[in-house]
């Protein structure tokens, strides 16, 4: 007897019930006819899209077309969902707002009895943003990469450098002790060992624009005024450029003051006027334009970070060839140059990507071919008014400087820890003391109890471990917050469940500065 | 005569800047690590160390925080091609910190290395 489906089998649900089950998705769902001819969307549809069920039933999905694909594309689509298999991918579309986005889609091919597709059924997810945020990711961390790589190169290039050039003093010297050598030969080896030498300087200078690109050189910041400055690179600038160069000015007044160094935004500026000149080899307009402006959805061009809130912009466009877009990606790297028969580097951008990060700034770039590109540089501003002269910023910089609040104890039997965490700390504005040892700790931490926000200790050190310290400290203030430093390995150090409570944190030394600050940050901000 | 210890690990550069200080009349002495750097300084009367700082055999930074202990009469001048912790602590400043008195980035010339040398000597 055949069995009857029971009222809880899929069968008797009731159609309507599919039908919110489809329109609750979050992904939207496309059914077409065999002619590609919509007949059903989804409310996600229209989400995705803009398009509503009225506006799309009886079109063809091909609405949705954004160009970016061309007909091989589609054709190999066609080709597997019409022999019946199912197709999945990405797939560049277009709202109808006309703006792009990428949709990861997967389109299914049903068949009647006869096994003969009837319909397409397609589901589809905006992943635009994911895509962005993988590429950014990738993006930052080829960058990292790229900088480690330099920094070790440039190490070890210095170290033979020092050799290159100290010879070639050494030669120098000893041929002008030579007086038995004839004076025609003694000046041909003079003039080869100088080229030796100059190529070895001009070798050095391109080691430290390396190093200013993966930022070892730190910077001291100070508060300057912008419009000043620019004023004074441009009249500067002005005098040395071709005259087939028109300059226009355009900066704003009342600009607040900047967190940089004068002689590091002249660098930036130089480079993004030689940048801007350099592609206009028959002349054209340079404009440079400085001004508030508040950033929405942008992205750093040579990081690749998300670019939010209020920046001072400085931007330097120019009327020359443009970059390709494909060039775009290779911009800010290392010896990346279009130039290289004129005798570029590639290292201007390289340097310029390294300098403004190093002041938490940023750089953007738009281009069209034939037309023109505008380098922007967007730099954080305080709040301070603009001043007129750099004194009184420096005067004002140290007058409005917060004062240390958090007091932090540094415990370490090792002196380049504590100078380590002194330079990292204090750069944060953290009040610090240190101690070499437990017995020093607890007499520091003895005269002030509750005036420490914080301890860092390290775990082996001679006479008291960090843990013992951390046992006693505990007795006299429950609250204080205690981070254990170690060369080990976290489960490497045996503590008991009660020693391990002692601590709020764990830090594996050698530590990453940014992990060691993220765990300051969250216990300070607690 | 002055005896100068000059350690470095690349046999190129204890040559050029022996050379840059024989010129001076000052004897000088070679190590290729930290660890030979003390083995001479337990042996012979030195009157200053130069030292590179990255050494695979007990770098620069420990020899200057041993010396600081067991010699603290000895003035030292840090060499040394770039490099840092995390790229942001510079060894040559970590060398300032904990001891050098002098610190000279590679590539530097002999003018420099004399200098430094000789107003350290002068003390």
């Amino acid at each position: 007897m055949e069995r009857k489906p029971s009222k809880s089998s899929p069968e008797n649900f009731p159609l309507e019930l599919f039908f919110s089950a489809l329109n609750a998705a979050v992904d939207a769902i496309v059914i077409t006819d065999i002619d590609s001819r919509i007949l059903w969307v989804n409310n996600s549809f229209k989400e995705l899209t803009g398009y509503s069920y009225s506006e799309v039933v009886g079109k063809r999905p091909s609405i949705l077309k954004s160009g970016v694909h061309n007909d091989e594309f589609y054709k190999s689509l066609w080709g597997t969902i019409n022999s019946g298999k199912t197709w999945q991918g990405e797939m560049w579309n277009k709202k109808k707002n006309k703006s792009r986005y990428l949709e990861e889609q997967t389109i299914t091919p049903v068949k009647d009895e006869n096994d003969i597709v009837t319909h397409f059924i397609a589901i589809k997810r905006d992943v635009t943003e994911k895509k962005q945020i993988q590429k950014q990711l990738q993006h930052s961390q080829k960058m990292e990469d790229i900088g480690r790589m330099t920094g070790g190169i440039s190490h070890n290039f210095n170290n033979k450098l020092a050799s290159i050039l100290g010879y070639t003093e050494i030669i120098a010297e000893k041929l002008h002790e030579l007086p038995e050598l004839p004076a025609l030969q003694k000046n041909t080896l003079i003039k080869y060992n100088k080229r030796v030498f100059d190529a070895g300087i001009s070798a050095k200078q391109l080691v430290e624009q390396l190093k200013t690109f993966c930022r070892e050189k730190a910077g001291e910041f100070h508060q300057i005024s912008i419009k000043e400055n620019v004023h004074e690179i441009l009249t500067f600038a002005k005098a040395a450029l071709p005259s087939t160069i028109e300059i226009f000015e355009d900066i704003e007044n009342d600009l607040p003051s900047i967190e940089s160094d004068t002689s590091l935004l002249h660098q930036l500026v130089m480079a993004l006027i030689t940048n801007a000149v350099t592609s206009m080899k028959s002349g054209g307009k340079l404009t440079l334009n400085v001004s508030r402006q508040e950033i929405k959805n942008q992205y750093c061009n040579s990081c690749n970070s998300i670019l939010e809130g209020d920046y001072i912009q400085l931007s330097v466009s120019d009327t020359g060839i443009g970059i390709p877009p494909e060039n775009f990606p290779k911009l800010f790297l290392p010896f990346f140059t279009t130039n290289q028969m004129e005798g570029k580097t590639g290292m201007g951008l390289s340097v310029l990507h390294g300098l403004i990060h190093e002041q938490h700034g940023h750089v953007t770039v738009k281009s069209e071919l034939n037309k023109g590109s505008t380098f922007s540089l967007l730099f954080r501003y305080s709040n301070n008014v603009d001043l007129s002269s750099e004194k009184q910023n420096k005067d004002n910089a140290e007058l409005t400087e917060e004062p240390a609040e958090k007091h932090i104890l540094v415990v370490d039997d090792n002196p380049v820890v504590i100078e380590l965490l002194r330079s990292i700390l204090v750069n944060e504005k953290y009040k610090l003391s240190t101690a070499i040892n437990g017995q020093e700790a607890l007499k520091i931490f003895m005269d002030e109890p509750t005036d420490f926000n914080l301890i860092l200790t390290d775990q082996t050190m001679p006479e008291f471990t960090g843990v013992e310290l951390a046992k006693v400290i505990k007795t006299i203030s429950k609250e204080v917050p205690i981070i254990l430093m170690s060369g080990y390995k976290e489960s490497d150090i045996e503590l008991t469940s009660e020693e391990r409570s002692l601590f709020y944190g764990f830090i594996e030394k050698p530590f990453k500065i940014k992990d060691l600050m993220n765990c300051v940050l969250e216990i300070m901000e607690t | 005569m002055k005896t100068i210890l000059l350690v470095d690990d690349e046999l190129s550069v204890r040559e050029v800047l022996k050379e840059m200080l024989n010129n001076k009349n000052y004897q000088v002495e070679t190590a290729a690590s930290g660890k030979q750097a003390l083995i001479k300084l337990d042996k012979c009367p030195v009157d200053l160390v130069v030292t590179d700082i990255v050494m695979a055999d007990e770098n620069g930074i420990d020899l200057i925080m041993k010396m600081k202990t067991d010699y603290p009469h000895i003035p030292v001048v840090a060499i040394s091609g770039g490099g840092g912790i995390e790229g942001r602590f510079n060894y040559l400043e970590i060398a300032k910190l904990v001891g050098a008195k002098e610190i000279l980035k590679k590539p530097f010339s002999a003018h420099e290395l004399r200098e430094a040398v000789e107003a350290e000597l002068k003390e």
